[in-house]
């Protein structure tokens, strides 16, 4: 079957009645966390979990996906109308997108970025059908050295790209894989600290640690804070840009899919750099640098896109590697292994209704975005008006409903809760807890593959770095090291503009 | 408000980092290291868990050494507080007492308490709103729910 007739599969699949509905009912669900201050996507996802067990797998994956790029979605909005990033990638947004706002042309913005965001996910989606196939039959051959490997380069490579201290992050990371040894051992079944309780043999609920670390930690911190200050909602007439806006835009959202494309795939770069990255070439390649940090429609339509773009590649490591790439595509993997599914590889031939459906509702998913969100913008930024205090009470019942779901257990309420109060103090510090969760992911293959590429090689470490796939992985974490350092020095003179 | 030196906090999570690495580290151990081509089920966890208790001793070094951090306070909200000992009381009477009571419960304080709401709308809200979430996700969607002791889920 050639891809065409896989992909109109897939739209067969994701224009069910009930696959579009949970993909309306996933961008809607994204698009208000990514507006909430705070609540990003991983948050959204996290609450919404529980949810998909009691879905088929088609469905759940199509719903989360759709909370993940509506989340991106959402983000820009407040940071056009109100300079505040919904979530950490709208950051660039605020630069050039609330000064257009501040000059009038809010709607035009809002409409560049749906635009570029539109262009941008449709174009990675495009990448992402051509490039998955190839990568996964390439997969195939790799071996379990070479796979423990690229899972501990990933973590590597999360460690450096992170935005806080890199002890930090590590930190998490190995706090994660610790947690992740709590269980029989994959191997030989024996148990390990499970002191005693059967309800740990599968280890920790990764449905409450997710939902504590970002749902209820995020909603502690943010119980005191009041109503945003409303701001001018643009008509619809408004939204309309000019030619030369349009002109304008058009380059920059061409080159920011590039840019956010190749950024998605590579595992641990996150959004946030994209975005830099793409503004940086904009502000590079323009004609008027000056206008910049002014409302310069390339500053806007550049990183919007990227970031989008971003959102679709993503998708890459995690359906073909079977390695979220970040860690929103970590609660992806988890309700995909919740149905006793694996990404990987061999996803594409054993499940093609998963890639190729997911595949055409996210086709589906962006088209809606512009569709409904357009026009909505007034009814999203309303939500802002919204007290924390009265939010956050109905989430948390949400939040304890959905644990309890999963097992029908009080433990994993317990984990819940444990998990809100470490997450909320780790935060205070300036501990990111979504490497944490990757590594609890990652750990039991990454453990399974070492200790299998040990037994085949009778105790010889050199397996870990023989191999041309060993190699390729090692390229990378050269590669993004480097990218790291010069995106680094580009981010100091950004974060200057952005003062 | 509480407040919280950054420095002191910032070294003390990393001493508990580095003392539940070494801790887990120790009973790693003890459940067998194997050798080299055969490792133990200890194996894995041992290395993760020195791991960890190297970079908590790394974080609190880092909090030691920075004298000055950007921010000298960190400032633990009593809205915060208060939501979480509300939380673990939705917790405990979770289990004994079944959504509509506790979520009611839960609902009408942090809207009372935290949300500085008046008496009998916040009541009302809550009443209606447990009802509600009770009713979609007991009888719509079918979700698994502890007993409760009104009868109202299944």
């Amino acid at each position: 079957m050639s891809a065409i007739e896989h992909l109109l599969n897939g739209f067969a699949i994701a224009l069910s009645w009930k696959n579009l509905g949970l993909c309306l009912l996933g961008c809607v669900w994204g698009t208000a966390v990514g507006v909430l201050p705070g609540l990003g996507p991983m948050a959204g996802m996290a609450l919404l979990l529980p949810l998909t067990f009691s879905l088929d797998p088609t469905g759940g994956i199509i719903m989360l996906a759709g909370i993940f790029y509506g989340a991106m979605y959402g983000g820009s909005t407040t940071s056009i109308l109100l300079r505040i990033p919904g979530e950490a990638a709208s950051i660039v947004t605020c630069i050039d997108g609330y000064q257009m706002a501040r000059n009038g042309r809010a709607g035009a913005a809002l409409s560049i970025a749906a635009l570029g965001s539109f262009v941008g996910g449709t174009l990675s989606i495009i990448g992402l059908m051509l490039f998955a196939p190839y990568l996964a039959d390439v997969m195939l051959s790799v071996g379990p050295a070479a796979e423990s490997v690229m899972m501990a380069v990933a973590l590597i490579i999360v460690t450096a790209v992170s935005s806080g201290p890199a002890i930090k992050t590590f930190a998490m990371i190995c706090l994660g894989l610790v947690a992740g040894t709590i269980g029989l051992d994959a191997l030989t079944a024996d148990s390990r600290f499970m002191f005693g309780r059967l309800v740990l043999a599968d280890g920790l609920s990764f449905v409450a640690l997710a939902i504590g670390l970002f749902g209820l930690s995020e909603l502690l911190m943010s119980l005191n804070e009041g109503a945003v200050e409303k701001p001018r909602t643009p008509s619809l007439r408004d939204l309309v840009p000019s030619r030369i806006e349009l002109r304008e835009a058009a380059a920059p959202t061409l080159r920011g899919s590039a840019i956010g494309f190749v950024f998605g795939v590579i595992p641990g770069v996150s959004h946030i750099v994209s975005t830099f990255v793409s503004y940086a070439a904009e502000k590079k390649l323009s004609r008027t640098p000056e206008r910049f940090g002014h409302g310069a429609v390339a500053g806007l339509a550049g990183p919007e896109t990227a970031n989008n773009a971003t959102t679709g590649s993503s998708m890459i490591p995690l359906l073909v590697l079977g390695i979220p790439a970040i860690p929103s595509t970590a609660i992806l993997l988890s309700a995909l292994q919740n149905h006793g599914i694996q990404p990987g590889p061999l996803l594409l031939t054993e499940n093609p209704e998963i890639f190729w459906g997911l595949i055409a509702s996210m086709y589906i998913g962006n088209l809606i975005l512009v569709g409904l969100n357009l026009p909505l913008v007034g009814v999203f930024v309303r939500l802002l008006q919204t007290p924390m205090a009265y939010l956050a009470p109905i989430v948390v019942l949400i939040c304890f409903i959905g644990v309890y779901s999963v097992n029908g257990s009080m433990f994993d309420i317990g984990v819940l809760c444990a998990a809100g109060a470490l997450g909320y103090w780790l935060r205070k510090f300036g501990y990111d807890v979504a490497p944490a969760l990757l590594a609890l992911v990652l750990g039991d293959r990454m453990e399974a593959g070492f200790r299998r590429a040990l037994a085949i090689s009778d105790g010889d470490y050199s397996i870990f770095w023989k191999g041309p796939a060993v190699k390729v992985f090692l390229a990378l974490l050269l590669v993004v090291i480097v990218v790291k350092i010069v995106t680094v020095l580009r981010a100091d003179k950004l974060r200057q503009a952005l003062d | 408000m509480p407040r919280l030196s950054t420095r002191l906090g910032d070294m003390g999570t990393g001493l508990a980092l580095a003392g539940l690495g070494t801790w887990w580290a120790w009973h790693a151990a003890a459940m067998g290291l194997g050798r080299t081509a055969d490792l133990g089920p200890g194996a894995f966890p041992f290395a993760v868990a020195t791991l960890l208790a190297l970079a908590g001793l790394g974080c609190a070094w880092r909090a030691w050494r920075r004298p000055d951090p950007d921010q000298p306070t960190v400032r633990i909200e009593p809205e915060a507080l208060l939501g979480a000992a509300l939380i673990v009381g939705l917790a405990v009477a979770f289990a004994t007492l079944g959504l509509v009571v506790a979520g009611a419960l839960f609902l009408f304080l942090m809207l009372v308490i935290v949300g500085q709401r008046r008496v009998l709308p916040s009541a009302i809200a809550a009443i209606v709103v447990t009802v509600v979430l009770a009713l979609v996700f007991d009888r719509l969607l079918g979700v698994q729910l502890p007993t409760d002791i009104l009868g109202l889920t299944r």
